[in-house]
C-alpha cells in the first residue's frame, strides 16, 4: 500500500525557502534549514517543477507521460516515488482533495 | 539522489571552548607573510620559528600589517597533564598543544587554513588543489589522501601557475583566488617531489598528526612566475589516486560536480543560498571530469593534453 502522502490525488507542494538551480539538464536544490544539497535528474527536475500545489500526481504522471513518452504505469511509478522521496527530505508538503 | 551535507574538517584537534591561555601580551616575533589574497601573520616567541617560517616562504612578498589572520605560537602547558607543549593560538584562542618542536609549523600551517575558514567568509571555500595555466584555471577538489598534493606539485615542476593545494577560494563573480601555502608533502611521496625536482624545504624533520614525517615545498623555488592569480575557473578535476592505475580522464556533468563540490565546502552551511549561488556562477562556464591519477608523469601528459588541447 501506498503512504497516505504519495496517493494519486496528492497535491504537491514545493517549499519555497530553498534555492533551485538548474544546471544543464539537472537541478541542484539548497535547503538552508538542513545544510542539505539534492541533486534532481532531469525526470525528478520535471516533476518538482511541477509541484505546484494545484497539480495532482496524477496529474504530474499525465504529463510526464506526454512530454517524455514514458508508459502511464512507468510515470505514475516515477511521481509518486520522487514525491515520496522529497517529502522525506523536507522539500515538498502535500495536500489533497479528499 | 539527496544527500545530508557533511562537513570535511576534523574538528577533533581543536578544543574552542577553552579560553586562551595567552594572558599578557606576548613578546614575540613576527611573520607577516601575503599568501595570495590572505594576509597573514606568525607571532612566535619560539626560538628560530619566525626564522624557519621566513625560510618556507623565501620569495613571499611581505605587508605591514592588518593581517586577515593572526596565529600566536607560545609556550604553555597541556590543559590535562600539565606537560610542557608547545601552543598555537587563533582569534578564537587555543587551537593545538602539541609536544614536540618538530610538530608546530605543520600545526600553523594548520591553524592558519582554520582561521581562514572562520574568518574569510566572502569567499566560498572549497577543498581543492588550484592550478592555472595560460588563463586556464583547474580546481582539484578532494577529500584528503586523494593525491591532490602531490597532482599539484606534478603541474607546478610543468610551469603552470599554483595557486593552492587546498583551498579554493571562489568570489561572488566566480572568480578564483589565490592562497598559495607551501605544498605539504607526505613521506611517501618524498621520492616524487625529488623526481620533480622540486626541492623540500627542510630545516626540520616535520611531523603532523596522523600523516607521519611531512615536507615542504616552496612553490616560489618552482620559478619566479609560479604563483598564480586569480582566474576563471574552466575545469573542475575530482583526482583519484590508485598505485599502478592507468590514468584516465571521465567527464561528468556539472549537477554532479555542483553536488560533490557542496559537500567539499568548508562555509557553504555558513554561506547558505548565497554560498550555493556563488557556486552555481563558477560553475556555469566549467567543463567537469573525474580523474583516475597513476604514476605522476602520465597523469599531467593527460592533464595537459585534455584541458589544454
Amino acid at each position: 500500500m501506498e503512504p497516505l502522502r504519495t496517493k494519486p490525488n496528492s497535491k504537491p507542494q514545493r517549499r519555497d525557502d530553498v534555492t533551485y538551480h538548474v544546471i544543464d539538464d539537472e537541478a541542484l536544490i539548497y535547503d538552508p534549514d538542513r545544510g542539505a544539497t539534492h541533486r534532481l535528474n532531469s525526470t525528478a527536475r520535471f516533476i518538482w517543477e511541477n509541484c505546484d500545489g494545484s497539480a495532482s500526481c496524477q496529474t504530474i504522471a499525465e504529463k510526464l507521460t506526454h512530454v517524455w513518452n514514458a508508459s502511464p504505469q512507468q510515470a505514475r511509478i516515477d511521481v509518486v516515488g520522487a514525491v515520496g522521496s522529497m517529502v522525506d527530505n523536507g522539500l515538498l508538503s502535500v495536500g489533497s482533495d479528499r | 539522489m539527496t544527500a545530508a551535507l557533511t562537513a570535511q574538517i576534523n574538528s577533533t584537534a581543536i578544543d574552542l571552548n577553552r579560553e586562551n591561555p595567552f594572558t599578557s601580551p606576548i613578546v614575540a616575533d613576527r611573520v607577516r607573510l601575503r599568501l595570495g589574497v590572505i594576509d597573514a601573520e606568525i607571532a612566535s616567541s619560539i626560538e628560530g620559528l619566525a626564522d624557519e617560517y621566513a625560510e618556507l616562504y623565501r620569495g613571499y612578498d611581505n605587508h605591514d600589517g592588518g593581517a586577515n589572520i593572526t596565529v600566536q605560537v607560545e609556550r604553555g602547558r597541556s590543559r590535562y597533564t600539565m606537560g610542557r607543549r608547545f601552543v598555537i593560538s587563533g582569534s578564537e584562542g587555543r587551537m593545538f598543544s602539541v609536544r614536540r618542536i618538530e610538530e608546530v609549523l605543520p600545526h600553523v600551517e594548520w591553524a592558519l587554513n582554520w582561521e581562514v575558514v572562520r574568518r574569510m567568509d566572502g569567499y566560498l571555500q572549497l577543498h581543492a588543489g588550484v592550478m592555472e595555466r595560460e588563463g586556464v584555471g583547474v580546481a582539484f577538489p578532494a577529500a584528503p589522501g586523494s593525491g591532490k598534493t602531490t597532482l599539484c606539485a606534478g603541474l607546478l615542476a610543468r610551469g603552470w601557475r599554483f595557486l593552492s593545494d587546498e583551498f579554493a577560494l571562489i568570489d561572488n563573480e566566480g572568480m578564483i583566488h589565490p592562497y598559495p601555502k607551501a605544498l605539504c608533502i607526505k613521506e611517501g611521496s618524498f621520492a616524487v617531489m625529488e623526481h620533480l625536482g622540486l626541492p623540500m624545504v627542510q630545516p626540520r624533520r616535520y611531523r603532523k598528526g596522523k600523516k607521519g614525517r611531512v615536507a615542504y615545498v616552496n612553490p616560489r623555488f618552482a620559478g619566479d612566475e609560479s604563483l598564480g592569480r586569480k582566474c576563471r575557473l574552466a575545469h573542475v578535476v575530482f583526482p583519484k589516486y590508485a598505485s599502478g592505475a592507468t590514468p584516465r580522464l571521465r567527464t561528468i556533468t556539472r549537477g554532479e560536480t555542483g553536488f560533490e563540490l557542496a559537500q567539499l565546502s568548508f562555509n557553504l552551511r555558513k554561506k547558505s543560498s548565497v554560498g550555493m549561488a556563488m557556486l552555481m556562477g563558477a560553475l556555469q562556464t566549467a567543463d567537469c571530469h573525474r580523474l583516475a591519477s597513476g604514476e605522476i608523469d602520465a597523469t599531467c601528459d593527460l592533464i595537459e593534453k585534455t584541458l589544454l588541447g
